[in-house]
């Protein structure tokens, strides 16, 4: 079966945008320079067809063994938050992982791999706010096939992912260990990857196996297959085998895709009006 | 708020007398429910200053995200009154709710018969407000993308659509925040809704998903204990009082609750109050 990969969706808190007001307004003023951004994913949803990233007031401060490093770009204007290339930056995120992989970074810090992106413009007299997340996925390797088993007992794989905060292991045999230990096998049947995958979808894998996937191709050439177990809190963990079509490292980033798509399946930003919530006149007009 | 202030933190454990916890017992709770419920998780304060003193700094409240809630509480109500005329008329799947309020302490009269009529053509309008849900509030239209911004992507997961409705595909969600009263002793439920389109609710939205018994009494709209934001809760003056009763109920049956599993109970309770947020108190508690 063809691979397919369940995408992200993004939750903007009201407490996520409360923070927002008061950065923008105190700290970071009219400075349009990206920010670091953590952004909260949970192994234990089973609602809904998308991985749900939620943004809270915590994450432009805090990051905890359960959110992914990102990049927030809060523009001064509406026209220039339109008049962003998009199609250049995404290529520019894909460029990012592309040399994460290249490099063997991703070894020792996985999370490079899931870099994310998150472009909005605040309307802080009016309290409107557009927003658009960009989640980048590197299309690679080609033709990707898919086939899954029930996995039977994942609790001491939990108990792993818990007690060590770490989003992606391997299991070899019992016993689990850091990622960089991959070097250590030289076969694709030796080893396993574990990942903390926040798909709701039973036995389909979320977005960010994409890019693992991309890295372990690049990084074992001579593999056409690697075993991967999908860790879920709440539902059926599966182990899937995921096989590609071999083929020569490119030289330059394949194609990325990302930007997020709204509930209809469209590529568009996000708006959401938070007057009711934030507006002292309105606040003072309800509370009468 | 200025009578919490002044409110001595509660040092004895009172619970089996009337149902109140100390910020110890809350813990001891909120340690069991994270253990048994592993969604919900506990959760720190927004800044220094809003650190409560009397709970650990990594303990302040706890929290459970993605809560769907598929309809809104007339449309429960809907389903009620007219049960018997349409019977074949599949009108809503969850009828888990309606055949739960045991216990005594659920209003049952909240089914009000006189907004029957009505309702047909309000259910018509919501879908269509669904559908066409995404009116901008700025201008946008330049920004549509009709492709070229991406490739054609082949491995992107899309759910099959086999439903006509928006509705049941898409269901509002919630996050669930329960914080510790310490004026009334006792754990305190807030509610952070989100729409179909994944935008925050108003509080008036909000309200459409509070049995109607409630919506204007019960539910208040507050600051959060711990956040520097204000959000829908259920107010917890009668809590103390149903805990009491529950716990009772307990005790006539032979059984002893202890009060690690108070939050197990009170999760079971409010959710009264809230009937169609779909948070799984089953597998929580039987009562």
């Amino acid at each position: 079966m063809p691979a397919a990969f369940v995408p992200f969706a993004t939750f903007c808190d009201t407490t996520f945008w409360n923070e927002v007001n008061k950065k923008k307004l105190n700290e970071w003023m009219l400075d349009e320079t990206p920010k670091d951004i953590y952004a909260g994913f949970s192994i234990y949803d089973t609602v809904g067809a998308e991985c749900r990233i939620s943004l809270s007031y915590e994450s432009l401060g805090e990051h905890s063994s359960s959110s992914y490093k990102g990049q927030l770009s809060l523009w001064n204007t509406l026209e220039a938050f339109k008049k962003l290339d998009r199609t250049s930056m995404i290529k520019i995120y894909g460029r990012k992982i592309w040399n994460s992989i290249k490099s063997g970074e991703w070894l020792n810090d996985v999370r490079t791999l899931f870099y994310f992106s998150f472009t909005a413009f605040a309307d802080l007299k009016k309290f409107k706010y557009v927003y658009w997340s960009c989640y980048p996925a590197i299309c690679y390797p080609p033709d990707i096939e898919h086939n899954s088993l029930v996995l039977d007992d994942p609790k001491p794989l939990l108990d792993y992912h818990f007690s060590t905060g770490e989003v992606v292991f391997i299991l070899a045999g019992d016993s689990c260990g850091k990622l960089s230990r991959l070097s250590e096998f030289s076969s694709s049947d030796q080893v396993s990857l574990v990942i903390a995958d926040p798909s709701p979808v039973e036995s389909t894998c979320g977005w960010p196996v994409r890019n693992l996937l991309a890295a372990i191709s690049v990084y074992r050439p001579d593999w056409s297959t690697v075993q991967l177990i999908s860790l879920r809190g709440s539902s059926k963990c599966f182990s899937h085998i995921f096989s590609w079509r071999q083929v020569e490292t490119p030289a330059e980033c394949p194609a990325v895709v990302g930007w997020e798509r709204n509930v209809q399946g469209k590529l568009q930003p996000y708006s959401v009006d938070l007057s009711t919530q934030f507006d002292p006149k309105k606040l003072m007009e309800q509370s009468v | 708020s200025v009578a919490e202030k002044f409110t001595p933190v509660l040092k004895e454990s009172k619970f089996r007398e009337t149902g109140v916890l100390t910020p110890e017992e809350f813990v001891t709770a909120g340690d069991n429910l994270v253990h048994h419920c592993p969604t919900w998780s506990w959760a720190r304060a927004s800044d220094p200053s809003r650190v409560r003193s009397f709970l650990p700094e990594n303990k302040q409240y706890l929290i459970t995200r993605n809560v769907p809630c598929h309809k809104r509480c007339r449309q429960m109500e809907y389903d009620q009154s007219q049960e018997k005329i349409l019977t074949s008329m599949e009108v809503g799947a969850e009828e888990g709710f309606a055949g739960d309020e045991d216990g005594g302490w659920v209003d049952t009269h909240h089914y009000n018969q006189e907004t029957g009529s009505s309702q047909a053509l309000e259910l018509g309008q919501e879908m269509n407000e669904d559908d066409d849900g995404e009116e901008e509030a700025l201008d946008l239209d330049d920004l549509v993308e009709s492709g070229g911004l991406e490739d054609p992507d082949p491995n992107r997961f899309v759910a099959a659509s086999n439903k006509p409705t928006s509705e049941v595909e898409r269901p509002r969600t919630y996050d669930l925040h329960i914080c510790y009263d310490k004026y009334y002793q006792v754990p305190r439920l807030y509610l952070v809704g989100y729409d179909e389109n994944r935008r925050p609710l108003s509080v008036e939205q909000t309200y459409e998903d509070f049995s109607a018994d409630h919506a204007n009494k019960t539910i208040t709209v507050e600051s959060h204990t711990s956040l520097d934001c204000d959000m829908p809760t259920v107010h917890p003056c009668k809590h103390a009082e149903m805990m009491k009763r529950l716990l009772d109920q307990y005790a006539e049956s032979g059984k002893e609750l202890g009060v690690h599993e108070y939050l197990l109970l009170f999760l079971k309770f409010v959710q009264a109050v809230i009937p169609t947020i779909e948070y799984d108190y089953t597998r929580a508690i039987q009562l």
